[in-house]
């Protein structure tokens, strides 16, 4: 990524905006400013930046591929939006007539705001994204909204080497409603060369809602560059449970910021990730109480083999009034190869007294007592070794509530 | 059934069982007693194939239905296949596993391997429910995971079950009955009776006579320093309980 060459692409592409021309020119310069990520950056410091550094992106992306059989990926009934390169796509979107009385989808007029100690205001990618996407959208669920098909988000990327795309979607959850929401990111083609998506997703969930969602990222093989942003704020007695889960891909950063902002919110966040190879999985998640009597529970979970690197970065700021807050972080991490690596930091920032707060973090190898044990039985070995591995990924996939919706996962799990 | 002849054994480079040799016919129970680290748990550890353990010579020959087989040869989950089972003294965990999913999932791949066919969840849960009334167990164990909090006593009790649904044609249990009181005792000495018949054979690993209150063995050997130092009837036990091993090794 050369910021010079950036420069002359963003003044292209922005002159052919028609809205936020003065918003997005301010974020560029803030990125430019930025720079790309350095090691000196503590939440950068165990990722490759040279695999950055070489991301060559000079192409723009465009949404001119059809979509066939979007709906044929879920075999039960949801409400499907399917954005092509990032772009909202109503014809090979599927919504039933229940869903357009309570859920709005338009093209956004302004970009989200963060709040003011979001640290995404001084993040590259952040800010490349403000830039360079092509269009924000804005999904409104209606107050007293009770969905019972999921909305899925279903992002399709066509695109060549050297392109990059930069989705951006704002989700507000009304008031006392509740739903369940699918991202699902999918990307087919194999580039030899690196190309990059930034997705930055914003969630509102309003006072008393219930938000049961699941990010899901298809990479599989691609060197596909993968980074994201992920903000969600939780108001009095919200209840949100965010599972994110990484199937692999040359690269893949995703960063979560939840806020609790008014009091007795409950957050679950778990996430599952998976990488072979040279891959690398960078997984960060800031949670931050600024009102008490919430909860919130992180359990990340990764299995790595080959010469694969994974970073987890975990905190729970927990404010000075923020009293009776229960929280924990966990990660915990399979490694089936002398090679692969992993860099665990769960960390707490707690000023309040009365709270608490719970962090760790493991890293294990498949166990020869488990397997001989499983072999005593007639399990053969290599079957054995999946069992035990499967075992170790269920924790996340059986967490999922809706036996659809885990199925539906468990399958592309069990196909790794 | 089992030939054990002049078995050497070593784990990183020490040398346990010392040219041990024992043969074991269809029908009989044999128990192996002896001191603290005489070689007991490894003998029963090879036999079923434990990677750690290194077999610098000797022979472990098994023949079952007429077909000799050398069961270093065998892979674990071979020599299981086979027939060979292994009640552990630790009974290892495996988290994230239900008991039933994986006493399903072995009995299934025996099935497949011995030619016959698997069993669905209702006729393996009908199947299942029989062996669990057999050991005395809640069968709400059942959706636990694989010895995941269960206490020493529900481990062994459990180890019987996987026994009763194997059926294995040589049985080795390494210390089952430690660790387990009086009730706990018995309910294992009933399920280990009620499977024994004149096609199988068991050898009893065992550092106490009390086990053998409740099991007759046909033979009682007295394992001494990777060796069979003698070799006896029940009345050995007996004997060595009073006496102590000191009598053996100076007799």
């Amino acid at each position: 990524m050369n910021i010079a060459n950036l420069t002359n692409h963003f003044k292209q592409v922005n002159q052919n905006n028609h809205l936020l021309q003065a918003e997005r020119e301010q974020s560029f310069e803030r990125f430019a400013e930025l720079g790309l990520p350095q090691r000196s950056l503590e939440d950068w410091r165990y990722s490759d930046l040279k695999k950055i550094k070489n991301l060559e992106l000079i192409n723009e992306t465009v949404a001119e591929f059809k979509v066939a059989n979007a709906d044929k990926e879920f075999s039960f009934p949801v409400n499907q939006l399917v954005f092509k390169n990032g772009m909202y796509d109503q014809e090979a979107s599927t919504l039933s007539d229940g869903f357009k009385d309570k859920v709005s989808v338009t093209e956004a007029q302004v970009f989200s705001s963060l709040g003011s100690e979001s640290e995404f205001a001084s993040n590259s990618f952040y800010h490349l994204n403000q830039s360079f996407n092509s269009q924000p959208y804005k999904i409104e669920v209606a107050d007293g909204a009770f969905l019972k098909a999921p909305i899925v988000l279903t992002y399709k990327y066509e695109f060549s080497a050297g392109s990059m795309c930069h989705p951006q979607v704002n989700i507000n959850v009304g008031k006392n409603s509740q739903v369940k929401i699918i991202e699902h990111h999918e990307f087919n083609g194999v580039h030899k060369d690196s190309s990059l998506i930034n997705t930055f997703t914003q969630l509102n969930c309003a006072q008393n809602s219930l938000v049961k969602m699941l990010r899901v990222s298809e990479f599989t093989n691609s060197q596909v560059f993968q980074t994201g942003q992920f903000v969600a704020d939780l108001w009095k007695e919200a209840h949100l449970d965010f599972t994110s889960v990484n199937l692999g891909g040359a690269f893949n950063r995703l960063e979560c910021e939840m806020n609790h902002r008014e009091e007795r919110a409950e957050l679950h966040v778990k996430g599952l990730y998976f990488a072979k190879g040279d891959e690398q999985v960078n997984m960060l998640a800031r949670i931050f109480h600024a009102k008490g009597m919430g909860e919130s529970h992180q359990l990340y979970k990764g299995v790595l083999s080959g010469k694969a690197k994974s970073v987890f970065d975990g905190m729970i700021h927990i404010a000075k009034d923020a009293q009776k807050v229960d929280s924990s972080q966990m990660n915990k991490n399979l490694i089936l190869s002398d090679e692969a690596e992993v860099y665990t930091k769960p960390q707490l920032n707690i000023n309040a007294d009365d709270v608490k707060a719970a962090h760790g973090a493991t890293v294990s190898q498949l166990s020869d007592e488990e397997i001989f044990y499983l072999m005593s039985r007639g399990i053969a070995k290599d079957k054995a070794k999946s069992i035990i591995q499967k075992a170790f990924v269920d924790e996340i996939v059986l967490s999922i509530g809706d036996l659809n919706i885990r199925n539906w996962l468990k399958q592309k799990v069990d196909q790794l | 059934m089992l030939q054990v002849k002049d078995l050497h054994v070593s784990v990183d480079g020490v040398e346990i069982l010392k040219g041990l040799s024992l043969d074991v016919k269809a029908g009989e129970i044999h128990a192996i007693m002896g001191p603290n680290g005489s070689g007991k748990s490894t003998l029963s550890k090879v036999i079923a194939g434990h990677p750690s353990y290194e077999v610098t010579s000797g022979e472990v020959n098994y023949d079952i239905d007429f077909e000799a087989k050398n069961l270093l040869d065998l892979e674990a989950d071979e020599r299981a296949k086979e027939g060979v089972f292994l009640a552990f003294q630790y009974p290892t965990n495996i988290p994230g596993i239900t008991n039933y999913d994986f006493l399903k999932t072995s009995f299934n791949s025996i099935c497949t391997h011995q030619g016959a066919p698997e069993l669905g969840d209702e006729d393996f849960t009908k199947f299942i429910n029989e062996k669990v009334k057999l050991v005395e167990m809640d069968p709400r164990f059942l959706d636990r995971p694989v010895n995941e909090g269960f206490s020493g006593g529900e481990k062994k009790r459990n180890e019987i079950l996987q026994m009763a649904v194997l059926k294995p044609r040589l049985a080795l249990l390494d210390e089952t009955d430690s660790g387990l009181d009086i009730d706990a005792l018995k309910i294992v000495s009933q399920g280990i009776n009620s499977l024994h018949n004149k096609n199988n054979a068991f050898v009893i690993v065992t550092h106490y006579q009390r086990l053998l209150d409740h099991i007759v063995p046909d033979f009682v050997h007295v394992l001494a320093d990777g060796k069979i130092v003698k070799t006896g009837d029940k009345d050995l036990a007996l004997r060595l309980e009073k006496e102590g091993y000191d009598w053996v090794t100076k007799h």
